[in-house]
């Protein structure tokens, strides 16, 4: 009789740590994408370097009195059309990128996937 | 105000000229009146683009048929704005004795481009247009700028500078080319 009440209470105890161990394994949440803006004033990209997580996306807008583009600057892997005044460029990062504005090779920006 | 040195080709004079025609109606006291500036302004974005038209004609080289094409889009993009505001504001931009040196000076410029080509040319473009921006944004930052009185003109060419120090520090990256 208590071999068998022992045997109930170890069963429990086993569940309950198997339980505990479920619990504490499962996997973390992904965090939710997040859109990031970065603004065109002045001539330049504000801000200038981001920081982001794999999957956010990045709103670009011009808020500058020319136009301007934004062009990954290694190999023009993606790009922006030209950007009027109030246009704006929507992408998803996936990888850290250095980007510039092709027509104003010094303007410079940078993505940086943490 | 310190110039900055330029190479000894002609252009160098050519634009101590400009800095020196608008300087030299400051020092005579003889300020500028807005529709004055406005004028100012307008010539000098109209001869870059000029500039830039003279480089599109005879320059063959990818990295300063770009250059101007920029020159182009963003001193038409000024003066569509002055322009704007101009009317907005109800003010007829002057013709003035500062405006009038400018273009003087520019067409001296413009026959000495035209006289070259090839690597002389570009290297002739280039070095105007690293010269020609040092003294715009000296003339607007120091002449312009503390001479004007309507708010929203004001406001424009203070906006206008950050562009023309782009446009520098692009002439200048290209002038590494052009030795």
């Amino acid at each position: 009789m208590k071999n068998r009440f022992d045997r109930t209470v170890n069963v429990f105890v086993v569940s309950a740590f198997v339980f505990l161990l479920i619990g504490c394994s499962t996997p973390e949440k992904k965090a939710t994408p997040k859109t990031h803006t970065v603004e065109i004033k002045a001539m330049q990209f504000q801000p200038a370097e981001l920081l982001v997580q794999k999957g956010d996306t990045v709103l670009f807008v011009n808020h500058d009195m020319l136009v301007h583009n934004v062009t990954e600057e290694r190999t023009k892997a993606w790009g922006s059309q030209s950007l009027a005044t109030g246009d704006s460029y929507k992408m998803v990062v996936n990888e850290s990128s250095d980007y510039y504005c092709s027509l104003h090779p010094v303007m410079k920006g940078k993505l940086v996937v943490e | 105000m310190k110039i900055s040195p330029i190479s000894k080709t002609g252009f160098g004079l050519t634009l101590t000229m400009f800095a020196f025609s608008v300087f030299a109606l400051a020092q005579d006291k003889s300020k500028l009146s807005d529709p004055e500036v406005a004028f100012v302004a307008v010539t000098a974005n109209q001869i870059d683009i000029d500039f830039a038209a003279i480089a599109k004609q005879k320059s063959k080289d990818a990295s300063v048929i770009d250059f101007a094409n920029t020159m182009e889009r963003d001193h038409k993009a000024v003066i569509a704005q002055a322009a704007a505001l101009a009317k907005k504001l109800g003010v007829t931009p002057k013709n003035n004795a500062v405006s009038k040196g400018m273009l003087a000076d520019a067409e001296k410029t413009k026959k000495s481009l035209r006289s070259k080509s090839g690597a002389a040319f570009n290297k002739a473009y280039i070095d105007n247009e690293v010269a020609y921006h040092k003294a715009v944004i000296a003339a607007v930052e120091t002449v312009l700028i503390p001479e004007t009185d309507n708010s929203e003109l004001k406001q424009l060419l203070q906006n206008v500078v950050p562009a023309l120090k782009a446009h520098l520090s692009h002439a200048e990256m290209l002038q590494k080319n052009y030795k």
